[in-house]
């Protein structure tokens, strides 16, 4: 929804000191920041605690640079950016500074970076007692495989999703929209509100471990009682349902190149209505076929039949002629679809759209939440690297001009403050 | 140890769309009452199956999803039983409510009836399209979402001409839109005044496709789906492979320090396996993109001799993010996650008696998110829940 600011945010007031990186880290503190907390950045240009979503493309113009990239801009929307090269001792003692001013710290290096900045919970509580902290990783801060590296792939592989999506008898498919950094980053933010729940309620502090893959493997769903109680090995039927709850339930080719409609039934009326649709009076009539039981004993038939309808048919007017005939029915989108071809997405304002001085005007994808009497969403852009250093130092912790002055001539901290430094970086 | 929102409560209208967010309060130790409908929540009819049993209170799904919930059914249609629910909602906190858009309201529970009984009240309605739109009365499912919100078209074979893009399985469009839930509710619990939330499953998928839209706004190319790798504008070399045991490997190559990269080719090298690799021109950025396709192939070549749980373990003492692949039934005897405690224990009592369940993946210092109970038996507590709050 675009920013009327007229109305407070459900977070106003709770301000983040964030220390993530990536969709899985930044993404989280993203979800804070479309809800109304103040999300402050540290960030450096170099390792560790340089983000390299930062060098990553698509970039503005295809010219890389640190404030050109496209899929940073669209993780970081909302956000401010404080330049400060931790690896100083001035540097260390900013961030303990600004720790009082801070209702959570959220970060998402391998385990121990924080505590060899003199960040890790103990310190930081002794600071703050009330503080929400996670620290977000691959395989969590304990047990066998906690110095273990993850992205979403590799979290997708170890807890077992990888393993249950793709075609029957073939390698797996892979999950390739990269479902845990975003599964990742909603678990993290979900993390963080428990914690700042929990606080409102006993005025408590606490300390979130997260593993990426750990949440993978809850996400699993009834697949782990079935493995757990039954001694079930699961396997993948491509786009049928794992267990049979729905059928027919696959995606049928359609007229035109790479072009499928997906269709689940469950409901008689359903099925009645997809037959109806199809013209299928004889399956309609088939006893056989009227129970879910049936169906699925059947399923290579039925899911012919539809495919033999669809083939020759526009998805689209397809999936309409369904819909409207009360049959579950979806087009497989591709992102161009959903930003010009879908008129649910843009009754909604899914799309955003920011005008930022160096990456220009871009779409940004909302948050699926309306809240009655509150401003959520994407409101701003991402912030040059170190483009509100000063202004959080100064008004946060009351440092004078001279003293930021001196802190960036010796390279303790960093700004961007004008287009061209931000061009530039 | 005490959970982590046991002060809180919450009234979930059973339904699949509301069942995982309910799980995410309920096992952070919330009270959740869930209202199921005379003849019990729909998903009591969902396989799999305790032990094949495919009758009444045996269903796993709506045991997963549903620990330590307590069972109310109440006959939304009649005018008593519509009482008793005003009443549940004014000693609640959140109202999980999945019917469809406007279902409520032509009960007689329009959005204003039901903040009248508690304007405190963060009532979350999640709807497959959202409350409003010229799609909103469109019904969904898991596939017909995966496929609308975009994550079907990024995953799939490059491989296999013709191939049709493939879903992720088990709920995951129900995972995304009831976390959502979950953090929308929370976040509003934190203003202190109630709400209504208009939650969208479209919305929620939609807005879960990796780099997509970026790549689609800066360079006007569509990302399409690649064999076990992210979806992308160009191809991009393959990094699942099949080690010695059959099984496959993620081994990703992408932002691989030089740390890393030394560490791998001298893993290759000591089985005689690094090929050309050892030549110091592969530390060049941009030899290592032109050559990416080759080195796979040698990494490829190296992953057959071995076992997949090797080269997981291996792969990653030497700081690469690789892993095995596993089955869901390989996490059962997993060291990492005994260690974490994933795996626990909950008591059925008669017949079936202690079972091994799926804990949570929240790990918390002074509190605890995790299952307690079984799920309900259908009504199990509604003579209870019936009474409460009614003073006539």
């Amino acid at each position: 929804m675009p920013a009327s600011g007229s109305l407070p945010g459900p977070l106003d007031g709770i301000r983040v000191l964030d220390f993530t990186r990536h969709l899985a880290g930044a993404g989280s503190t993203r979800i804070l920041a479309t809800l109304g907390a103040e999300i402050l950045r540290i960030e450096w240009p170099h390792p560790p605690a340089l983000d390299f979503l930062r060098l990553s493309g698509p970039h503005a113009d295809g010219r890389p640079g640190m404030n050109r990239g496209g899929f940073f801009a669209q993780i970081n929307v909302g956000k401010r950016s404080v330049a400060i090269d931790m690896s100083t001792d001035a540097g260390k003692d900013i961030a303990r500074e600004l720790i009082p001013h801070c209702d959570v710290i959220a970060e998402s290096f391998s385990p121990g970076v924080m505590k060899r900045w003199g960040l890790d919970y103990e310190s930081v509580r002794a600071i703050r007692p009330d503080i929400i902290y996670l620290s977000a990783s691959g395989f969590g801060q304990t047990g066998p495989y906690a110095g273990y590296r993850s992205v979403g792939p590799t979290a997708q592989a170890y807890s077992g999703l990888t393993a249950t999506s793709g075609l029957p008898d073939r390698e797996p498919a892979g999950w390739g929209f990269s479902y845990m950094d975003h599964m990742g980053a909603v678990m993290n933010a979900a993390a963080i509100l428990k914690g700042l729940e929990r606080r409102r309620a006993t005025g408590e502090g606490e300390f979130f471990d997260a593993g990426q893959s750990q949440h993978g493997c809850a996400l699993l769903g009834p697949m782990l009682l079935d493995v757990a109680m039954n001694g079930a090995q699961v396997r993948p039927k491509g786009n049928r349902d794992l267990y049979g709850n729905f059928c027919p339930n696959n995606a049928y080719r359609c007229r035109g190149e790479d072009s499928w409609l997906a269709i689940s039934v469950r409901e008689p009326e359903e099925w009645s209505a997809l037959c109806r649709v199809l013209g299928a009076d004889d399956l309609a009539e088939r006893g056989d076929l009227a129970t879910l039981a049936g169906r699925l004993a059947h399923e290579d038939e039925v899911d012919a039949r539809i495919e033999a309808w669809t083939r020759d048919r526009n998805a689209r007017e397809a999936m309409v002629a369904l819909q409207e005939a009360g049959v579950p029915a979806g087009v497989a989108q591709t992102v161009e679809d959903k930003v010009h071809g879908d008129p649910q997405l843009a009754f909604r304002e899914l799309y955003t759209t920011l005008d930022d001085p160096v990456l220009g005007e871009k779409r940004y994808e909302d948050i699926p939440v309306q809240m009655d009497g509150f401003e959520v969403g994407v409101q701003t852009p991402s912030p040059w690297l170190g483009a509100d250093t000063r202004d959080v130092l100064r008004d946060l912790l009351g440092y004078p001009e001279e003293r930021l002055e001196q802190l960036k001539a010796d390279a303790i901290i960093d700004d961007a403050i004008t287009l061209e430094e931000a061009q530039r970086a | 140890m005490t959970g982590t929102l046991e002060h809180l409560t919450v009234v979930e209208l059973a339904g699949p769309r509301t069942e995982w967010c309910g799980k995410l309060f309920a096992q952070a130790g919330a009270r959740v009452v869930l209202v199921e409908p005379p003849g019990g929540a729909e998903t009591r009819g969902y396989a799999p199956w305790f032990r094949g049993r495919e009758e009444a209170e045996s269903s796993l799904h709506f045991w997963h999803y549903n620990t330590d919930k307590e069972s109310v059914v109440l006959d939304l249609t009649d005018g008593e039983e519509r009482e008793a629910f005003l009443r549940l909602l004014a000693g609640a906190d959140v109202l999980l409510d999945g019917s469809e858009a406007g279902g409520l309201a032509g009960l007689g529970l329009t959005r204003d009836a039901i903040a009248a009984a508690n304007e405190g009240l963060v009532h979350v309605a999640l709807t497959p399209f959202g409350q409003e739109g010229p799609l909103a009365s469109w019904r969904g499912s898991d596939l017909v979402h995966q496929a609308l919100g975009g994550q079907m078209m990024m995953n799939g074979y490059d491989d296999m001409p013709a191939s049709p893009p493939i879903n992720g399985q088990g709920n995951q469009a129900g995972h995304m839109a009831g976390s959502w839930a979950f953090i929308a509710a929370l976040a509003a619990l934190q203003a202190g005044t109630g709400t209504f939330i208009d939650l969208s499953v479209h919305d929620a998928c939609s807005g879960m496709t990796e780099n997509a839209l970026p790549q689609f706004d800066y360079t006007g190319k569509v990302v399409t789906r690649r064999t076990g790798r992210h979806a992308s504008v160009a191809p991009t070399p393959a990094w699942q492979h099949r080690a010695a045991d059959g099984r496959y490997i993620n081994a990703q190559l992408v932002n691989v320090s030089p740390r890393a990269w030394e560490g791998l080719v001298s893993w290759l090298d000591e089985h005689g396996m690094a090929e050309d690799l050892t030549d110091p021109k592969y530390f060049v950025p941009e030899i290592f993109r032109e050559e990416a396709d080759h080195i796979s192939e040698v990494i490829g070549r190296f992953v057959a001799t071995k076992t997949a749980d090797e080269i997981f373990h291996g792969a990653q003492a030497r700081a690469l993010i690789f892993s095995a692949i596993l089955n869901p039934e390989d996490l059962l005897d997993d060291p990492h996650l005994a260690a974490r405690d994933f795996w626990i224990e909950l008591d059925h009592g008669e017949p079936e008696g202690v079972l091994p369940y799926a804990g949570s993946a929240f790990v918390a210092q002074h509190s605890e998110v995790r299952p307690r109970r079984r799920a309900p038996h259908l009504d199990e507590h509604g003579d209870a829940i019936r009474g409460e709050g009614d003073t006539t």
